[in-house]
């Protein structure tokens, strides 16, 4: 007589996450009603397992049934600043925490802790992440990483979340010990095995500098035969005054490293507050995951604000477990809804366009710790 | 073609230290046709000569990368694990892919077994495989099952016919039977690779294809227990030809995962392992306890320590192949 059992293994987010192929074929309607059930059933796991949230969340008037009516934009955000004074972990936790932290370029370093389900939400959003930049897992593809391995890395978000690339496709790592290793890449890319796709990924100052060695030395390698790519990652952090403007950056990667085009130029964002990845495609326009809100908020009374309306951008992301993923971040951009992109794909749209200043930074999180204050 | 008995193997003496104090060896084993097996042996810490050992088989079209979540779960549980590719198949071992049959995944994945017994001391050897593979280690469990104690398995095809034509779409083996396609030599795609019409008409030749012979063969595989965890949305394998074939087993267990699919993701794995894991504990390890989960870092340690040892494991030789 055959045992037979019938066991629930995945839940809808994860299945979203893990096991749909490409998350953007999801229907944008059916992916707005979900993101609106993951919203109201990560909120109820915050204020429920985190007594900071939950006072924040009561003071501010919002409970798990407003959500349920309301939508997530009700959700209370947190401003980054908070990440910066506080370790929010919210239980119950799922192994070990790993500590997270940022660069510190607005001034003192965020922390953030991931438990291991967390984690593994966030290798699942990188994973999804490889469709829309036109990376197969399955195809032979080599990443060039300008950071450090994740024993360098440590506590580091950014260069924790470049060494990891691994675990999806082989990788090296040319920053050691601090310093950024551009010749050895540039010999390394010269002698690469035919066949195996090159993928360059790196903060774009970096990416700069190794496309101006290379012109310079060599004139150009050519990365196009085996469909190279170059994803800038990170953002130009306190090297502003090297950045460039997009458009001439893409030019210059396109010629440097004779690619098939400006689709091969990618971008990804992330940032330590946020379990989730968000990429550019070949039309180069961000595409929002189907399970991640984001909204652009008024700085003085934080609505929302319309469509394309430049604001503080601000996150529900409900792939965190171990702290709430509400965030209100220190970048000023504009989303779009439900667009209609010529890469074939219709999501919302995210566009960032500059770091608040510190001063801005530090006048928005005043006013928001009248508000309230976990 | 050799004898089982007079295969040559060579574990690299070099231990690469890991996660929680497990050490990897490569090492490669020159299969009863003289090509190359090329794999790991992972030892968890404390370790002794009688640590049960299990063989962790990927899928068909998948290197031994894909068993490296089952390796964290077994080694945190004390068991030695050992993983390979297959030769004529995806990764590391000899042989083109073109060439890939089920019978060679059978028999590379015996010559495995039976060197893996040799690493167990006085302990036992049990097989986790996937897919296609699963289907493969049924045959091998019922043609020797003192091989083996116990098979686990994630999405374990037991009508090939079936999932062959769910997979391609398209009724290969029937083609081949019904002498549509006739040179067993040509080519034909499946995914984005090549394969030879040889490993469809073999499907057929040498008895893989039918639920009826995977019912004869589990029948045949007295004493060795199967566990099988079936993803419920699996588009390639039917729940009906799971619970048929498994019914024929004196000892099986059949676990349905609520909307899970053919491959394990981070969430259905922790489910899948978990029990797999309980099952070999009770099974190879009575009165242990289970260990703690891995944690994600381990998983991310052990790629680092296999990544290193890439190009180790193809510079490996046996002594017959200096």
């Amino acid at each position: 007589m055959l045992d037979v059992e019938f066991i629930a293994a995945i839940d809808e987010l994860e299945d979203l996450l893990y096991q749909q192929e490409e998350p953007f074929s999801v229907p944008y309607e059916r992916a707005v009603r979900l993101r609106h059930e993951f919203a109201v059933q990560a909120f109820e796991w915050q204020v429920n397992g985190n007594h900071d949230y939950r006072r924040f969340a009561e003071a501010a008037g919002v409970s798990v049934e407003r959500v349920r009516q309301e939508g997530p934009d009700v959700i209370p955000l947190l401003p980054s600043s908070v990440f910066k004074r506080r370790d929010l972990v919210t239980g119950p936790l799922d192994g070990q925490l790993r500590r997270c932290t940022s660069s510190g370029t607005q001034g003192g370093r965020s922390v953030v802790n991931r438990d291991r389900r967390t984690l593994e939400r966030f290798l699942g959003s990188v994973s999804s992440t490889l469709e829309i930049l036109d990376l197969d897992a399955d195809r032979p593809t080599r990443f060039y990483v300008l950071g450090p391995d994740t024993v360098e890395a440590a506590d580091l978000w950014f260069s924790y979340v470049l060494s990891i690339v691994d675990l999806i496709h082989p990788a090296e790592f040319y920053v050691r010990d601090g310093r950024f290793l551009a010749d050895e890449l540039i010999e390394r890319l010269l002698d690469r095995e035919e066949g195996v796709q090159p993928v360059l990924i790196g903060p774009p100052v970096l990416v700069l500098e190794l496309a101006a060695r290379v012109k310079e030395q060599h004139g150009g390698i050519d990365l196009g035969p085996d469909r190279g790519l170059v994803i800038t990652a990170g953002g130009w952090k306190r090297s502003t005054g090297k950045a460039v403007p997009r458009e001439e950056l893409i030019e210059l990667l396109v010629g440097v490293f004779e690619l098939d085009g400006r689709s091969r130029i990618r971008d990804c964002f992330n940032m330590v507050e946020l379990n989730t990845v968000v990429s550019s495609c070949a039309e180069h326009r961000m595409h929002v995951p189907p399970w991640l809100r984001v909204t652009a908020r008024d700085p003085g009374d934080l609505r929302v604000l319309g469509e394309g309306e430049s604001g503080m951008l601000g996150y529900v992301d409900p792939l965190a477990t171990s702290y709430p993923g509400f965030v209100l971040s220190d970048d000023l951009g504009t989303v779009s809804y439900g667009v209609d992109c010529a890469c074939g794909r219709r999501s919302d749209i995210l566009r960032i366009e500059r770091r608040l200043s510190r001063v801005e930074s530090r006048g928005c999180a005043l006013k928001l710790d009248q508000v309230a204050r976990p | 073609m050799k004898s089982v008995s007079t295969l040559s193997a060579y574990l690299d003496p070099d231990r690469m230290p890991g996660p929680g104090g497990v050490m990897t060896q490569p090492f490669v084993l020159s299969n009863r046709y003289g090509a190359l097996i090329r794999g790991l042996l992972q030892r968890p810490a404390g370790a002794d000569a009688d640590c049960p050992v299990i063989v962790a088989a990927a899928g068909l079209g998948v290197t031994m990368r894909r068993t490296m979540l089952f390796a964290t779960f077994l080694l945190a549980n004390g068991f030695t694990v050992v993983r390979y590719d297959p030769t004529h198949a995806a990764g590391l071992s000899d042989g083109d892919f073109r060439d890939v049959t089920l019978t060679r995944v059978q028999d590379d994945l015996v010559d495995v077994l039976s060197w893996a017994k040799t690493q167990a001391g006085g302990g036992q050897v049990a097989t986790l495989a996937a897919s296609l593979t699963g289907r493969a280690a049924i045959r091998a469990a019922a043609q020797d099952p003192g091989l083996m104690t116990m098979m686990g398995s994630v999405a374990c095809v037991t009508n090939v016919r079936a999932t062959v034509t769910a997979v391609n779409s398209a009724d290969r083996i029937g083609q081949w039977l019904s002498g549509q396609v006739t040179d067993r030599l040509a080519t034909t795609e499946l995914f984005d690779d090549e394969i030879r019409w040889n490993a469809y008409a073999t499907l057929a030749e040498d008895g893989w294809d039918t639920l009826a012979s995977t019912e004869r063969e589990l029948r045949c595989a007295a004493g060795v227990r199967f566990v099988n965890l079936h993803g419920e949305n699996d588009p390639w394998v039917r729940t009906e030809d799971v619970r048929a074939a498994f019914a024929q087993a004196a000892d099986a267990r059949l676990i349905v995962l609520g909307s899970a699919v053919h491959e394990l993701n981070f969430a259905t794995a922790r489910v899948a392992l978990g029990i797999l894991t309980h099952e070999f504990i009770s099974r190879m390890r009575p009165g242990c306890e289970p260990g703690p989960e891995p944690e994600f870092g381990h998983f991310v340690g052990l790629n680092k320590v296999e990544r290193k040892l890439q190009g180790r494991l193809l510079s490996l030789a046996t002594p017959s192949n200096r």
